[in-house]
């Protein structure tokens, strides 16, 4: 999930390097790509914005009057998701460390001839 | 070829100077060059305008040629526009042109002079500020001022930013060399420019034009339409050419905000300021990812603050930090105190109080604005508030008690004269803070450190059971010591080594030799917790060797 979110935001990060003028039908095809990604990693809100990415970047390409705001909503919407995403995998992540951490003080001093308790 | 009226006038009057003006030199001569080669196919002549088909591309010219578009993703006046229009011009010249008829779009100059005349000048003056408009006047009184070309563009050139505003009819469709859509700062200093040498208006009326400007408030969803209009236009040009001016606009825009009573979005914009001036100074530490995250929450703010009625708005905006309630008496006791330089513009001293009776910490923060200052000044006073005996330095590990306090909605001090202290005996911490505010478990910090809490709420106390020292990381300049409980439960003590942390790194290397010879030791750790990498992680403000015994 992790190396999602980190693919989610430096494509964000190269738009926003590029610009929507220039990188925008590229990105399209990038976004295309991690809405596949997300999915297979159970980010399913991250697929819906990743494929609504996709849509408006598409179409901002054919259009001739190029109506930006709605694109940039899901765009910083995205970015939003992602940063609300990392914070709860943070989170999980310590817990997950500390739990390792717990196993491994509790069986070391099982073998030490049984436990302070 | 049967061309549209409105069309042909605007051809005709589209010289190379012009056709300049609506994009660039380069992208002209780009276009001159494929009109060698170009077949264009006119598909259909409307009433108005002309759709032609140049290879992939479909290009629909239309007076103003300004408004004219294509299939192509640029927003802005392409090459393949520019090759449609010059074609276009080379046909309707071999043919024998009606009289055209008048239009805004083909006019001559005197339509431009008075389009340009007629521009409102309070407008120029609100979205330049009292600042600027004052160094402009300045600079015309010296003979300093821009340098302007008149024909059917009228050029003028900002030697001190350096930019050049290139303004035709109709205005919309001028540009200016930052590549910015919008009507940018450049292009209202070239306007009040070019109304004051042809003495539209006075010196005197713009600077006391700008005074009362200084003064009025913009309207929430005005000052809101602007930012994301900012944002929008970073957006498109994307940040590799994105111009040094974009570090102004954020400025002004967390100006605007400041007045027009939006807090929470004059902070967001300070620090993306701060973002953009690590970008443009080229800072090891910028991170594009960084400045999108903070283009994202200023335009979910923004974006929130437009939509939202009254009393919803009222709650998004915020607070302004200096907006403190009484707070009686208060009896503290001052545990630590860092030096800062915020990403958001300010820099100086905070210290770190605890309230005795409530059990809660405090802040009173000494910070000045860096961002109206070319550099840092190199020696800072030291605080004295409250008619304290001394420097507020000097009552570190003391108890000071406050009559007539009074205190900020996120728990900020006040330095207000109606507040007086009185300096207590020096104390250990342990003496004055209960058992229960130092933490040896650490499965209660986890909460505390969620993202977006107030820096006091980070806040904690740490009795780590042992040590880790970690090898100091070269590539980043960090030092690093992992904490322990005695469940194994690790947070991990920080600290990037920079000019102003060079005196912590020290101590910290100091403190972490003395504890691997003396690991019995039990210091107390104070810092604010925050999350990294998967890590929970403090930032140390003091370490307490003796808790309970001699500060």
């Amino acid at each position: 999930m992790r190396a999602c979110l980190d693919a989610m935001e430096a494509r964000l990060a190269d738009l926003l390097q590029s610009g929507l003028d220039t990188g925008g039908t590229d990105a399209a095809a990038a976004f295309s790509r991690l809405a596949e990604e997300c999915e297979a990693c159970g980010l399913h809100t991250g697929r819906a914005l990743m494929d609504r990415l996709t849509r408006l970047l598409e179409g901002r390409a054919h259009a001739l009057e190029k109506e930006d705001a709605p694109l940039l909503d899901a765009l910083f919407e995205a970015e939003g998701y992602i940063t609300l995403c990392r914070e709860r995998w943070q989170e999980t992540e310590i817990r997950r460390s500390w739990q390792r951490s717990q196993k491994k003080w509790d069986g070391t001093n099982e073998t030490e001839g049984g436990t302070h308790r | 070829m049967e061309l549209p009226q409105a069309l042909r006038a605007a051809l005709s009057a589209a010289d190379e100077e012009y056709l300049t003006a609506l994009s660039n030199k380069g992208t002209v001569n780009r276009a001159k060059k494929d009109l060698a080669a170009a077949r264009p196919v006119v598909q259909r002549t409307g009433e108005a305008s002309v759709t032609l088909s140049l290879g992939d591309t479909v290009c629909t010219i239309a007076a103003p040629l300004g408004s004219s578009t294509c299939s192509c993703p640029s927003s802005a006046m392409c090459r393949h526009r520019l090759t449609a229009i010059l074609w276009l011009k080379e046909e309707a010249s071999r043919e024998a042109a009606p009289p055209a008829a008048p239009s805004p779009e083909a006019g001559p100059a005197e339509d431009l002079t008075a389009l340009l005349a007629a521009f409102p000048t309070d407008q120029l003056v609100r979205q330049l500020g009292e600042r600027r408009v004052s160094a402009l006047v300045q600079r015309e009184a010296d003979g300093e001022g821009a340098a302007i070309r008149e024909g059917s563009a009228v050029t003028v050139e900002l030697p001190w930013v350096p930019a050049t505003v290139r303004f035709i009819v109709p205005l919309a469709h001028s540009s200016c060399t930052c590549h910015s859509r919008s009507f940018c700062v450049h292009r209202a200093e070239a306007l009040l420019t070019w109304q004051l040498r042809r003495g539209a208006v006075t010196p005197e009326a713009l600077l006391a034009a700008s005074r009362a400007a200084s003064g009025s408030e913009g309207s929430r969803r005005e000052i809101c339409a602007l930012v994301q209009e900012a944002l929008a236009d970073w957006m498109r040009t994307g940040l590799s050419r994105l111009p040094p001016s974009a570090r102004d606009t954020a400025e002004r825009l967390a100006g605007l905000s400041h007045v027009g009573g939006l807090p929470a979005l004059e902070r967001c914009l300070r620090r993306l300021h701060g973002e953009l001036q690590g970008y443009f100074a080229h800072s090891a530490a910028f991170r594009t990812e960084g400045l999108l995250r903070r283009m994202s929450e200023a335009w979910r703010l923004s974006d929130a603050l437009r939509r939202a009625g009254d009393r919803e708005a009222a709650a998004l905006a915020g607070v302004f930090r200096d907006e403190y309630r009484a707070a009686g008496d208060l009896q503290l006791y001052l545990l630590g105190l860092r030096a800062v330089d915020l990403p958001s513009g300010y820099a100086g001293t905070v210290y770190y109080f605890w309230d005795i009776r409530k059990h809660r910490f405090y802040a009173y923060r000494d910070l000045r604005p860096t961002f109206y200052e070319g550099r840092r000044r190199p020696e800072r006073a030291e605080t004295t508030v409250w008619e304290l005996p001394g420097t507020l330095r000097q009552a570190w590990n003391c108890r000071v008690n406050l009559s007539g306090a009074r205190l900020s909605g996120e728990g900020n001090l006040s330095a207000t004269a109606q507040c007086r202290g009185t300096l207590l005996q020096k104390c250990p911490p342990g003496t004055v803070l209960p058992p229960s505010a130092v933490m040896e478990d650490f499965s209660s910090l986890l909460p505390r450190s969620r993202p977006g809490r107030d820096e006091l709420r980070r806040l904690a106390l740490l009795r780590p059971a042992r040590g880790e020292r970690q090898a100091y990381n070269q590539v980043e300049q960090r030092f690093t010591l992992r904490l322990l409980d005695g469940m194994g439960r690790d947070v991990w003590l920080t600290v990037r080594y920079r000019d102003w942390e060079r005196d912590v790194v020290e101590a910290l290397e100091k403190l972490a030799a003395r504890w691997e010879q003396a690991p019995g030791l039990r210091p107390v750790f104070f810092g604010e917790l925050y999350r990294e990498a998967g890590r929970l992680c403090l930032y140390p403000i003091e370490c307490f060797w003796d808790w309970e015994g001699t500060p």
